[in-house]
């Protein structure tokens, strides 16, 4: 008796706390994961995100951050496939999320996550010392196609990252042959930048946000930025796109908020629509100034097509060099 | 003069009462968190980011600061009394801290490292005002092949400090090297030694082998006694924490001469307080007149690497706050909150920004005072550890670095490659094989190769470029005749009748 | 046998272990395919020559009679001590992440403090492992924020 009791007890207990989940979603703490350490993109735009969230009243539930770094996000993409169909996991990604699987480290994909949306824009950047012959994008690829070995490039990321793919891909739309011999030299973070202001580089291929400062100081130059359009302020707004000098290709560093696999379909949406507000607030429009992000919401569906689309442009400049390997 | 109205002015904005209470806030963090092995300088920045959103950027900068140097301070208490380093640029105070501890000497080992680090840091904020831009410009001059014969000299340098075991210390040295070797390789992107394990990836954790070589492998090695000893406490009756005056005779050269080395390394960038705190115990022990005590508990062998490393830490801003450039993890995450807080770091900071920019730079004054006064009164809390038997100490040592070393990844894998490492420190402890030359490969090893391969793929595979500057060519020269000395000096030593000028040229290899 | 035959001896073994692996790792895609292998195997032929180089100074040392010194006697007991504490290590590693911190760290320090303090100090044992367990807690998860499972 007593143990039916109990049983019927646990069963209202479920019903109801079942019954919490579809209507009061979200009702518990969430997980928020930056696949990578402390203070780099990936937790920046989930900190700065889910901040916002909070602040504004769009989430009721507390977001904390967690960082799980490790093998270009790969660690974590492993972590959240035991959060599948949970929907109170939350992570951060962007290109590397394609690229750790198209170079075969590991066999997870950007399938083996639920999209929601994709919040910011981010672009690529080539810059030279401020002594270099070179003037122009032009210039550089001229030699490059003289002598893909002539030009030494130097990056902040290993061969078949976003780096090495975004010199690739100028390199590729202006008909250099070759793509192979070029030489690109990874560095570890800042010692990329360093490389360069002691002409130990030729070419610096970066994100844009690392080569504002010395650029400002006059101590480099900047050849051409990947973006479609001109960047609308500060001392980038006077480098000419990759577009402008017949080059015709863009490399977008694409960020976006996913959630673990198989996430149920009403609490997708409901995060997709508070990303949707999120994006539109004033101070939304303030953090990505400061860290000079250019806003690009995605929906869900969006989204999922995006990846699948960028997912096959990066396998076919992969397999051109080399670097396309399916994981074992 | 133009500096020191700056300087005065950038004190102006570090000395407000609001400044100065996150000051003393950030001290205190930081000594924490330094002192826990496995959470250093850059957790605590890290932990501390999402805080500054809300701040003003000089007072966000200089808690920040404050926390650096609170972890540099405290790095070397479990050093010493533990023999656990908080991180790499503690390694080098265990050698003779955790020595003197064990000979009752606790007290003015604590005494002499704050103090070291208090003279190193203050030596070196002098040093950065006076010659930040123009040490940065030089640093700069430092490519690939000037990295890799850093390398080069640091490790021949460790490795010949033990010249009794020299054959040893080479082998211990490989074997920090393929530590290295495991994980993504930079410059190809192919896996190596990763055993298909996701957490390997991105390779092995110099802090986890640190902790594991020296803390847990300790603690391997007294478990053979334990139940003989392990009830009584090490230590009883505590002093004060000071030195006595013979103790600051044979301390304030090293510590003088160590500071620039600090400095100097410091400054280019991905060198670090390792290989800083590492250099100085080996120049002093190689200087020393009686190098036979050190690793016995040389107070010399403590002050240098603690004012070697301060100094690093210092020398470490500069090209951050010149060029823009991050020189070491923290200073990296330092740089992202600069750009959050709508910053710019770089040459222009000091005009955009002179009251961030200033207020920092004296801020390092002020932290290095705040940091000492806090440090010598909780040494005198912290020595007391010494009193617990160590059948209780030990199994709460082995928790807190198993903590510890959980937080650098957030994953138990670093469980089981501690405890494989302590094993390896235990072996290597009975078996009498230096562990210093494995601690600063596994610490330089990477970047060692990779820049040795940069450099190739720079000059399309020809070997002449490590000799292409002077600076190579001094580096080198300086790695031979580090290797020669002990023996060149034992010759002397031999031949005694008046000592000759100089040694004879060391052979160039 | 003498500590220096067994450090060659290992030497040897492992320089040639590692120096076999280096030679399967993959090879680079673009550059130079070798590139990646060079500095490994570099380091396995190394390692095992001075191997060979230990081996070689100890023959001639034992053959001019030198001798290891004695060392300290060990505790009876001593592996188990060993032993145990990185067996209860590997079952802390399971138990953390799935039972979460607070438990699994009071079964492993009370777990360590019965192997190495004795069973006769168990309340003493239990004191300190609930403190310190709690102690800890409070200290990473609410002073410092980090998150622990």
């Amino acid at each position: 008796m007593r143990r039916s009791i109990l049983l019927l007890l646990a069963l209202a207990v479920l019903f109801v706390a079942g019954a919490a989940f579809a209507s009061d979603y979200p009702s518990k703490p969430f997980e928020c994961i930056a696949p990578a350490g402390p203070g780099g993109g990936w937790d920046t735009t989930m900190r700065m995100a889910t901040k916002v969230l909070t602040e504004e009243g769009l989430v009721k539930s507390p977001m904390p951050v967690i960082n799980k770094p490790g093998g270009g996000g790969g660690v974590a993409l492993a972590y959240v496939q035991k959060k599948a169909g949970d929907p109170y996991s939350l992570i951060v990604y962007s290109p590397p999320l394609l690229l750790i699987n198209l170079t075969g480290q590991t066999e997870l994909s950007y399938k083996n996550v639920t999209p929601i949306a994709m919040l910011i824009n981010d672009y690529g950047a080539f810059a030279v010392p401020k002594d270099s012959p070179y003037q122009s994008m032009t210039d550089v690829i001229e030699a490059l196609k003289k002598d893909p070995k002539s030009v030494k490039i130097g990056g902040a990321s290993s061969p078949g990252s976003m780096d090495h793919l975004q010199i690739l891909q100028a390199a590729h739309a202006a008909g250099v042959s070759g793509l192979k011999e070029i030489a690109y030299i990874p560095f570890q973070g800042g010692e990329s930048l360093a490389a360069l202001l002691g002409g130990h580089v030729g070419v610096l291929s970066t994100g844009m946000a690392e080569v504002v400062g010395p650029l400002e100081a006059g101590d480099i130059r900047v050849l051409a930025v990947t973006s479609p359009e001109r960047i609308a302020e500060g001392p980038l707004a006077a480098v000419p796109t990759l577009k402008e000098q017949g080059i015709d290709t863009v490399f977008i560093n694409w960020r976006g908020i996913f959630g673990a696999p198989d996430m149920p379909q009403a609490e997708k949406a409901f995060m997709e629509d508070a990303l949707g507000k999120m994006v539109q607030t004033a101070s939304w429009d303030e953090i990505c100034k400061r860290n000079g992000w250019t806003k690009a919401f995605m929906g869900s569906s969006d989204f999922a097509t995006f990846l699948e689309k960028t997912n096959e442009e990066y396998k076919t400049l992969l397999t051109e060099i080399g670097l396309y390997k399916q994981a074992q | 003069m133009d500096i020191l109205q700056s300087l005065l002015y950038g004190f102006s904005v570090a000395a407000t009462p609001i400044n100065l209470a996150y000051m003393a806030f950030g001290s205190v963090l930081g000594t924490v968190l330094g002192m826990l092995p496995g959470l250093g300088p850059s957790t605590g920045v890290a932990l501390f980011l999402p805080l500054t959103y809300a701040m003003r950027p000089e007072t966000a900068l200089i808690t920040m600061c404050a926390i650096y140097y609170g972890a540099m301070f405290g790095g070397s208490r479990s050093s010493i009394l533990l023999n656990i380093p908080g991180d790499g640029a503690a390694v080098a105070s265990c050698f003779d801290g955790y020595p003197m501890a064990q000979k009752g000497q606790a007290e003015a080992a604590l005494a002499i490292s704050a103090i070291a680090s208090f003279i190193g840091g203050l030596l070196s904020a002098v040093a950065f005002v006076a010659l930040a831009v123009p040490m940065a410009r030089f640093a700069l001059r430092f490519g690939p092949p000037e990295y890799f014969t850093l390398m080069v000299f640091a490790l021949a340098a460790t490795a010949a400090i033990s010249k009794e075991a020299l054959l040893k210390g080479m082998i211990s040295l490989l074997i920090g090297l393929m530590i290295t070797t495991v994980g993504i390789d930079l410059q190809s992107g192919v896996q190596r030694f990763t055993f298909g394990l996701p957490e390997l990836q991105s390779g092995i954790d110099f802090v986890v082998v640190i902790i594991g070589v020296y803390g847990i492998g300790e603690v391997f090695k007294n478990f053979e006694t334990i139940k003989a000893k392990g009830a009584q406490a090490i230590q009883r009756k505590f002093g004060r924490i000071w030195i006595s005056m013979e103790q600051w005779k044979r301390s304030w050269i090293p510590i003088l001469r160590q500071t620039p080395v600090g400095f100097l390394i410091g400054i280019l960038p991905g060198a670090g307080g390792t290989i800083a705190a590492m250099m100085a115990y080996n120049n002093e022990k190689q200087l020393s007149k009686h190098p036979e005590e050190f690793g016995k508990g040389a107070v010399e062998g403590l002050a240098a690497p603690e004012a070697a490393n301060n100094a690093c830490s210092i020398g470490a801003m500069i090209p951050m706050m010149t060029l823009g450039v991050p020189g070491s993890g923290t200073t990296a995450v330092m740089l992202g909150a600069l750009l959050i807080l709508g910053l710019q770091p770089g040459p222009l900071l000091f005009q955009h920004h002179p009251d961030v920019a200033w207020g920092v730079i004296a801020s390092l004054f002020l932290a290095n005072v705040v940091c000492a006064i806090i440090n010598i009164p909780l040494a005198g809390a912290l020595v007391r550890v010494l009193s617990v038997p160590p059948r209780i100490l030990y199994p709460l040592v082995i928790v807190l670095a198993l903590l510890g070393v959980y937080t650098i990844n957030y994953s138990v894998m670093e469980f089981h490659i501690l405890v494989l490492f302590g094993l390896v420190g235990y072996f290597m402890k009975s078996f009498k094989i230096p562990t210093a030359p494995l601690i600063l490969a596994v610490v330089v090893g990477q970047s060692m190769e990779q820049s040795f391969r940069q450099s190739l793929m720079l000059s399309d595979g020809a070997l002449s470029i490590f000799v292409r500057s002077p600076i190579c060519i001094t580096l080198l020269a300086l790695a031979a005749v580090s290797i020669a000395w002990p023996f060149v000096s034992d010759m002397i030593k031999r031949k005694e009748p008046p000592k000759p000028a100089h040694a004879p040229a060391a052979p160039e290899e | 046998m003498r500590r220096d035959t067994i450090v060659g001896l290992v030497s040897l073994c492992f320089g040639a272990v590692y120096t076999i692996q280096a030679f399967q790792l993959p090879k680079a895609a673009i550059g130079n395919p070798w590139a990646p292998i060079y500095f490994p195997a570099t380091l396995g032929v190394l390692t095992m020559l001075l191997g060979l180089a230990v081996l070689l100074v100890d023959r001639k040392r034992a053959a001019a009679g030198h001798r290891d010194k004695a060392g300290k006697a060990k505790d009876p007991g001593y592996w188990i001590l060993t032993g145990g504490t990185i067996l209860l290590s590997f079952a802390y590693g399971f138990l953390f992440e799935h039972i979460g911190f607070i438990p699994s760290t009071l079964l492993f320090l009370g777990g360590l403090l019965f192997l190495v303090n004795g069973k006769s100090a168990w309340k003493l044992n239990g004191i300190i492992t609930v403190l310190f367990t709690l102690g800890l807690w409070v200290v990473f998860v609410k002073a410092f924020q980090i998150n622990l499972p």
